[in-house]
């Protein structure tokens, strides 16, 4: 019965013949109500009661219906109780009305007109089918009607969620004024299974949730709107069955408000469980091991989230790996790097993360166990070197002990002990996979340390400064009657250099010998090749390696030759050392500027070795050795018959100076490490014409030339990071306790890469910087700092690093600057005149 | 009861304010003939006319549109700030209504309910006024007498003289 027919019945009832009626409806029961008969007022404002009642038509019936405190109707009450018509109506009454007892309805309804308003027509149906019922009964009889479902059948999910999302606002309400009904809907819910028990009835946003739920399978099921049927039935019982509609809310939500997204997709995420995973699985086509690898992929690639679909997908392939059944998977790697780069922005699920890892870690490792498969090839040391050497090449095989450590670390991680991804969960085939993937793990460090060792012992058997030392020295110290020696040894000059620059120059003027040099006098590089193929630390200083052979001499730090002043001048000078008229002098000519030295500096650093060979020839009565060679990395690479590479072993640079005021363009050529590489300053990059001259040098590539970030340490002259490259720029040396900068420069790489680079300065015991630039941008970032040194100490070795975090590599670059006490000194190199002819 | 020749003493008496109580269940009589000089204010009426018809409508419009708003956080002070409005055109209506009516010096004053539901000072009529009679519904109870059968009389009622009435017909 309609709430009017029920309200007319009541009037009739308690009011017969009554023309003027005031009904007090405190709690809005007859809010929105028509009653046919009766002229209803509702006092909103005595100024307009006022002026309409006076107007009013005496021969009809009015009903008044006021609430608490609305309106001055104490005249009007009055005519109304004459005529036995002020009235006040509580909720069962009025459902009495409608058939039965009032005593029939739960007391509480008495406290909730607006609701028995709202849902009068249904209570009223239910209250005529009612009958005799318990108390009991008949309140589990109201609560079905004014939630919508039956509490005591089975619900579906979906369809309880909507009829209480239809009902949020009430039951808020409701719960605020902690009525009965609350506390039944709650004791309910709690006796339900997942998903209905998570349900809170203050917040049943069952359309959000459900948007996510499609918005999560969407991108994985062709048809969505069936797909989800086939996986979830109740869905399409939902009243908003429009899975399109759906989908572009779930669109809209994502854009909104994240906060409130993420917490649906997490509860969308949570119903991924029992009935509804197995059907997803099913459909997703994950349960049959022959396509469930590709298919895993294909989730992958399309899932932009890092929820439980990503984990599902890793676990098969993880799976699949330690059956031996993972196919070939072109891009597969690419998504996994790709997956990685999107947990690092969000940090959703550690979970993700470790599966993500280690199943990039053990492709990478069954890729480079499968190229050390193919074993040494050759046991003599130079093609045992030569091997080595290209297989380190291979970037994947040079971090494997890496990956090999990622592995072993995410193996132990407690998501990877969780049972497996299937719905059915069965612990004892999960700990076999488990078990599969340490061995693999295992065989392949075993292969890997045999190849460490092949690295080793190859390296080993190249010559050593202590066969130098035997090969060449030792006769001339053992000769009897052997006439006084000098001995300069020179570093940064490869022998065809000796023998265009100096070997005619020397023979001329001075009384010298020359032998190249078969291994490398400074021990940088070689430190760099035994770090780079054993992990392990180099050997230390070469001199200090020559004294420690051969203690039997008593050597002593002798006075470095004067003739050889303006080398040393420019620092060029290392030691010199004497004993038994045997005197040592070495020479570095690419001294200071480890990442290379300009061509028109190292030639006349040349010019000065022979004018100070020629004066040492002049000035002291003896003979003289000069042995001469090339630094350590490109000694080796050489030796091994391989062409110098770009990275690690030297860096061949293609430098970008963007400063404000930049020069013209210029192409300078460096000498580093003895091998000849160019750089090039200009405002941008590689001018056409530049390019032009380096591609004719041969030297380098088009791919090289575009390198980004490629360079590690700064040029320097003039006191000034004049050529400026990817990477970290300083001056060398710094005077302590006053402000300095370090500029970290980032370039752009060619083509597409448009992208932000995150960079940090870190100095030690310093706040680190940090800040994004934007490469499209003005490319260098200038860190303000004060370098200190400790009380005691007037100079000190600073290590600065800077971070380059580009997507999801990290560049590190690192400087180690000099701190002076003293008065900073001006090391301003002369300006060298280029001489014509060289 | 008040009988008719009460009513006559009253429209001869030369000063007074009296409170003609009439039965709330009858229907409202008008003033007795015997007053038929002396000046007569539909209060209810002369302040709507005062104020103007077009400009109580919008008042009350505002105060219905609050009062729809009244589950709205800030609804309460919403409908607070309606009834000030309507108070404050209310009471500047009946400065000007007092103004217009002070040479009268005999005032018959009928239809209170606006006035009492809005709080209007209703000595203010009775001020410096020679003759006055509240003409209204009313009845004595054990507490005292009640306008409508309900409402305490507001003081400036109180103080005049208690007068009930019964024509003749009744």
């Amino acid at each position: 019965m309609p709430l009017a027919d029920a309200l007319g019945r009541w009037l009739a009832d308690r009011a017969p013949g009554a023309r003027v009626v005031v009904l007090a409806d405190l709690g809005g029961l007859l809010d929105a109500l028509e009653l046919p008969g009766w002229t209803l007022w509702r006092v909103k404002s005595n100024l307009g009661f006022r002026l309409d009642w006076p107007q009013r038509d005496p021969a009809a019936r009015h009903l008044i219906i006021r609430r608490a405190h609305e309106g001055w109707l104490a005249d009007v009450e009055a005519e109304a109780a004459a005529q036995g018509g002020l009235l006040s109506l509580a909720p069962r009454e009025l459902l009495a009305a409608a058939g039965g007892h009032p005593a029939d309805w739960p007391a509480w309804l008495d406290r909730e007109p607006a609701l028995v308003g709202t849902y009068f027509r249904e209570l009223a149906r239910v209250g005529a089918a009612a009958g005799a019922a318990s108390p009991a009964e008949r309140e589990r009889i109201v609560a079905n009607a004014l939630l919508g479902f039956d509490l005591d059948a089975d619900q579906e999910p979906a369809v309880a969620w909507t009829a209480l999302a239809q009902r949020t606002e009430v039951l808020a309400q409701l719960a605020a004024r902690r009525c009965p009904l609350i506390a039944l809907l709650h004791s309910w819910l709690a006796q339900q299974s997942v998903p209905l028990v998570w349900l809170d009835p203050a917040e049943p946003t069952s359309a959000a949730r459900l948007t996510w739920l499609v918005t999560l399978l969407a991108p994985h099921l062709p048809e969505p709107g069936e797909n989800l049927l086939a996986i979830y039935p109740s869905a399409g019982r939902l009243g908003a069955a429009d899975l399109s509609a759906l989908s572009r809310v779930a669109l809209h939500l994502q854009r909104a408000d994240r906060r409130l997204a993420q917490s649906q997709q997490a509860i969308a995420e949570a119903t991924l469980l029992g009935p509804v995973r197995l059907g997803l699985v099913r459909v997703l086509g994950l349960a049959d091991p022959e396509r469930a690898p590709a298919a895993a992929l294909a989730i992958l690639r399309r899932e932009h989230r890092c929820g439980p679909l990503a984990l599902f997908a890793l676990r098969v392939l993880l799976e699949a790996v330690a059956l031996d059944s993972l196919p070939p998977l072109p891009g597969l790697e690419t998504e996994l790097e790709r997956l990685l780069a999107r947990l690092d922005d969000f940090s959703e699920r550690r979970a993700v993360r470790h599966h993500a890892q280690l199943l990039r870690a053990l492709l990478r490792i069954e890729r480079g166990r499968a190229q050390l498969a193919a074993g040494l090839p050759d046991a003599r040391p130079e093609p045992a070197l030569r091997w080595s050497l290209e297989q380190l090449a291979v970037s994947s095989l040079a971090l494997l002990g890496e990956e090999l450590a990622t592995a072993r670390r995410c193996l132990t991680s407690n998501s990877l002990a969780e049972p497996d991804w299937r719905p059915e969960v069965d612990i004892g085939a999960h700990k076999m996979l488990l078990s599969r993937l340490y061995q693999r793990v295992e065989v392949a460090q075993n292969t890997y340390d045999e190849f460490e060792t092949t690295c080793l012992d190859a390296w080993l058997h190249q010559p050593s400064p202590l066969d130098v030392w035997d090969q060449h020295l030792a006769p001339l110290i053992n000769e009897p009657h052997r006439p006084p020696m000098t001995l300069v040894l020179v570093a940064g000059l490869p022998w065809r250099a000796w023998s265009q620059h100096l070997a005619r120059l020397c023979a001329e003027q001075a009384e010298c010998h020359a032998r190249p040099l078969p291994v490398a006098p400074p021990a940088a590089g070689a430190s760099a090749l035994l770090r780079a193929a054993a992990g392990r630390a180099g050997s230390g200083a070469w001199l200090t390696q020559l004294r420690a052979g051969r203690l039997e001499h008593a050597w002593r730090r002798a006075a470095k030759p004067r003739a050889f002043a303006p080398l040393d001048a420019e620092g060029c000078v290392c030691a010199s050392v004497g004993a038994d008229g045997l005197r040592i002098v070495a020479v570095d000519l690419l001294a200071n500027a480890p990442a290379g030295t300009p061509t028109e500096t190292w030639q006349r650093r040349v010019e000065l070795l022979g004018q100070g060979l020629a004066a040492l020839s002049r000035t002291r009565r003896s003979d003289l050795l000069v042995l001469a060679g090339v630094s350590g990395a490109t000694a080796c690479a050489l030796a091994a018959g391989r062409p110098v590479p770009g990275e690690p072993w030297s860096a061949r640079c293609v430098a970008v100076d963007d400063s404000a005021a930049s020069p013209p363009p210029e192409v300078r050529e460096l000498r580093v490490d003895g091998a000849r590489v160019w750089a090039a300053r200009g405002p941008q990059r590689l001018v056409a014409s530049t390019r032009a001259a380096v591609m004719a040098d041969g030297g380098l590539s088009l791919d090289e030339l575009v390198t980004p970030l490629v360079t590690l340490t700064p040029i320097t002259q003039d006191d000034q990071a004049l050529v400026q490259v990817s990477g970290l720029a300083v001056a060398p040396t710094l005077p302590a306790g006053q402000p300095a900068q370090a500029t970290v420069l980032c370039t752009l790489a060619g083509g597409a890469l448009v992208e932000l680079v995150e960079a940090r300065l870190l100095q030690p015991e310093g706040e680190p910087f940090s800040v994004w630039i934007d490469l499209a941008e003005p490319r260098r970032l200038a860190f303000s700092f004060t370098p200190q040194l400790p009380p005691d100490q007037d100079e000190a070795d600073l290590l600065l690093e800077a971070e380059l975090r580009l997507i999801r590599r990290t560049y590190v670059r690192r400087a180690t600057v000099r701190v002076r006490r003293a008065t900073p000194q001006h090391e301003s190199e002369p300006r060298h005149e280029p001489s014509g002819g060289a | 009861m008040a009988q008719p020749s009460t009513v006559e003493s009253i429209a001869t008496a030369e000063r007074g304010v009296w409170w003609v109580l009439w039965a709330p269940e009858a229907p409202p009589p008008d003033p007795p003939a015997a007053l038929a000089d002396w000046t007569r204010l539909d209060l209810s009426a002369a302040l709507i006319a005062e104020l103007g018809e077009s400009q109580a409508r919008s008042l009350a419009a505002e105060e219905a549109a609050a009062l729809a708003r009244r589950a709205e956080t800030a609804g309460g002070l919403l409908i607070e700030t309606a009834r000030a409005n309507t108070r404050a055109a209310l009471a500047s209506a009946y400065d000007s209504l007092l103004a217009r009516l002070a040479p009268a010096a005999a005032l018959v004053v009928s239809n209170l309910p606006l006035a009492l539901a809005e709080g209007l000072d209703l000595a203010r009529l009775a001020a410096g006024r020679e003759r006055l009679v509240w003409w209204a519904p009313g009845r004595l109870t054990e507490d005292g007498p009640r306008l409508y059968g309900t409402v305490p009389a507001p003081t400036a009622i109180a103080a005049g003289q208690l007068v009930e009435w019964a024509d003749a017909a009744r």
